[in-house]
């Protein structure tokens, strides 16, 4: 993927940080790069995302929190680094284009400088284990081979034993991960879907074939693997398309040592209709069945989650996997009739996952 | 500036130019209570004019007042004359923007009126930032643009608007689509006089099917039930709004609408206690039924408990999604 970065920008704040130097000096000669004041306004036009501005900031709250979850259904009790927001890719279902008010590929200066604090958050709850995750608000790699965090965050975590971060990514950046020394209790994910959605839907994304030889790759290097189906989208022949994926994955990935792969059906805020029907004309994914949830997002009726759920659990426990198969932001009935078993809660989901997260890594 | 040292002259009528001009910003209004004010009492606030390049006078303020005046027959009337008070067209713009913004609310056809004159004399940035808010619009660029979208649309829409027989909301929603399917379904809103919530849901229920189905808005509305239920004389608008909203929400949600028709039909067969209900989540995402029970003390409460106990019926009620 060939990151098409227009103009970069050092904001007012970020220009102290050694990280805003490095950023500077990699992207010194290949686009133009302006000192400004920090943005004040929210974003003006709703259908302008900027994705070819890259701002350098510096982020004045907590950078490790965690995922907020949603009102009525099941979390895992995963932990958001917030390295960034917004993301080079462009996916027609992506919330982010109605989550954040602000423009640009925003990436945060001063996290080095606040890992020093969140190390001694994580030294202070020796017995919990953090699953901590780069990917919610931006895609982990797709700008590493500009802000290099996989120089930065990996070393971090080897530090720190009761922590596991997993990389989510939909790209094939993984050339910083490759020649990094810290892999242990690392995981790197890569967001899937069937092969039509994501030439179809996935804008600036590789291929699924592309995407599962990077995470060989990475397999073959030693590192744990994740996988996320979010959204399984419903379309025609999804059965035979999602199946295609999982056969790719048959052909790449040796199922044994994939530590969580994670299912979720579409669902977006309202909100992010109106931007999809402008943004991307000709995409089919609203077509389905879609109510208003117990969270107020729509998602699809129950049936239908369902089903996808079910099949996709025997395509991989077809493939190989057993262990480690969990459902994102679902109620209860949806595992039980879906995946045939249910954690119950939150709680018990989160433990579920950490249970995984020491089966594989030893803690 | 400081428009009250603008000096009170006698204006011929015929003197001062047709429409609107550059400055006042009134549309959908009725003339008839301002006509019967002025008849009574007069003109009490002199409108505001200014010399135009032909030697007649611009409207400033007052293009309401003027037009009652004119309709009652005055040849002329008292008008402050603002020309060198007020040197600039922005300066002039805004006195009559300040004025009416203080004293009566505008509807959106005057809004966007408003920002039009403005995007004349000032740049997008400062009208989105200091301006939109007080027009109770949000700094959106979107909307901004939107707003002169309106000033585009066809008379009828424009005035459905402003008279608030069409929300923004669904004039929006119809903006996305292409223009004939605009015209179609204005059509269909303003025969049936739906209101907001009708005209929501049938745009996005139409909207959805036309995508899915790949046809467009005016072949769908052309199909048979519609045009059936157009004609049916025996049916009244509500009745044929309403009717039309379950044809439409039918086809777009099949799955949904079925299985919330066979929980109806079961609970409406059991013979509940007097005072007892059985409520569901209607998008049955809510695993449970909830049972209402009113009593007035607990022997009451008893008997209907020992009701509810007896009603073989209940058993009848299955999982929301069992039928599928």
């Amino acid at each position: 993927m060939k990151l098409m970065i227009k103009a970069a920008i050092l904001e007012k704040g970020a220009e102290e940080y050694s990280f805003s130097q490095r950023v500077v000096e990699q992207l010194r000669g290949s686009c133009p790069i302006k000192r400004d004041q920090p943005l004040s306004v929210p974003r003006l036009d709703e259908f302008d995302l900027d994705k070819r501005t890259l701002r350098l900031v510096s982020f004045p709250g907590e950078l490790l929190k965690p995922c907020p979850g949603t009102r009525g259904y099941l979390c895992c009790g995963y932990q958001i680094l917030n390295i960034g927001t917004n993301c080079p890719l462009d996916c027609s279902y992506c919330i982010l284009q109605v989550y954040f008010n602000q423009p640009s590929l925003r990436v945060f200066a001063n996290v080095e400088q606040q890992l020093e604090a969140i190390g001694e958050a994580l030294a202070a709850s020796r017995k919990k284990i953090f699953r901590i995750g780069t990917g919610e608000f931006t895609d982990s790699l797709a700008l590493d081979p500009i802000v290099k965090w996989t120089n930065v965050l990996p070393s971090f975590v080897a530090k720190h034993h009761n922590t596991v971060l997993e990389f989510k990514t939909k790209t094939v950046s993984v050339e910083g991960l490759l020649s990094s020394p810290h892999r242990h209790r690392i995981v790197v994910s890569w967001s899937l879907n069937s092969p039509a959605i994501a030439s179809g839907e996935e804008h600036g994304a590789p291929s699924i074939k592309r995407r599962l030889e990077a995470a060989r790759a990475c397999q073959r290097e030693g590192y744990a693997l994740g996988f996320h189906f979010d959204p399984l989208i419903e379309h025609p022949s999804w059965k035979e398309e999602y199946g295609r994926t999982v056969d790719l994955m048959d052909r790449y990935i040796d199922p044994a040592k994939v530590v969580w792969i994670s299912l979720g059906c579409l669902r977006y805020m309202p909100s992010l209709k109106r931007v999809i029907r402008r943004r991307f004309p000709e995409s089919h994914i609203l077509d389905g069945e879609f109510i208003s949830g117990l969270d107020g997002k729509m998602r699809y009726i129950k049936p239908v989650r369902v089903e996808m759920v079910a099949f996709m659990k025997e395509k991989l426990e077809q493939w190989g996997v057993g262990r480690g198969v969990y459902l994102c932001m679902e109620s209860s009935d949806v595992w039980e009739k879906g995946l045939g078993w249910s954690p119950g809660t939150s709680e018990g989901l989160s433990q579920y996952l950490d249970n995984r997260a020491r089966e594989a890594f030893g803690i | 500036m400081d428009v009250r040292t603008g000096e009170g002259t006698w204006v011929e009528l015929d003197e001062i130019a047709e429409g609107p001009g550059p400055c006042t910003m009134s549309y959908g209004f009725s003339l008839e209570t301002l006509c019967e004010s002025i008849r009574k009492v007069g003109v009490i606030s002199a409108p505001l004019v200014s010399r135009n390049e032909k030697g007649g006078f611009d409207i400033v303020s007052g293009y309401r007042r003027i037009l009652a005046l004119k309709a009652l027959g005055e040849p002329k009337a008292i008008c402050k004359d603002v020309t060198s008070v007020l040197p600039s067209g922005l300066e002039r713009l805004l006195a009559n923007f300040y004025e009416n913004l203080a004293t009566r609310r505008f509807n959106e056809i005057e809004k966007a009126m408003i920002l039009d004159r403005l995007r004349r004399h000032l740049k997008t940035e400062e009208i989105l930032t200091c301006f939109m808010p007080l027009l109770s619009l949000p700094s959106h660029k979107d909307t901004f643009e939107f707003y002169f979208e309106l000033l585009n649309a066809e008379q009828e829409v424009q005035l459905a608007v402003a008279r608030e027989e069409l929300s923004v909301r669904g004039v929006k929603a119809l903006f996305e689509l292409d223009k004939e399917s605009q015209r179609v379904l204005f059509q269909w809103i303003s025969g049936l006089r739906l209101n907001f919530n009708q005209q929501m849901n049938i745009i996005e229920y139409i909207n959805d099917i036309s995508k899915r189905e790949d046809m467009s808005i005016s072949q769908v509305l052309s199909e048979e039930p519609f045009s059936k239920l157009m004609k049916n004389a025996r049916l009244n608008n509500p009745q044929k709004a309403k009717k039309m909203l379950e044809i439409l929400r039918f086809r777009r949600y099949p799955r949904l609408t079925r299985a919330q028709q066979v929980i109806e039909s079961t609970l409406s067969a059991i013979s509940l206690p007097p005072r007892v209900h059985i409520r569901y989540d209607p998008h049955l995402e809510e695993p449970n039924y909830h049972l209402e029970v009113e009593f007035k003390n607990g022997k009451e409460l008893r008997k209907t408990v020992k009701d509810l106990h007896a009603l073989d019926q209940l058993e009848a009620i299955l999982d929301p999604w069992a039928s599928q």
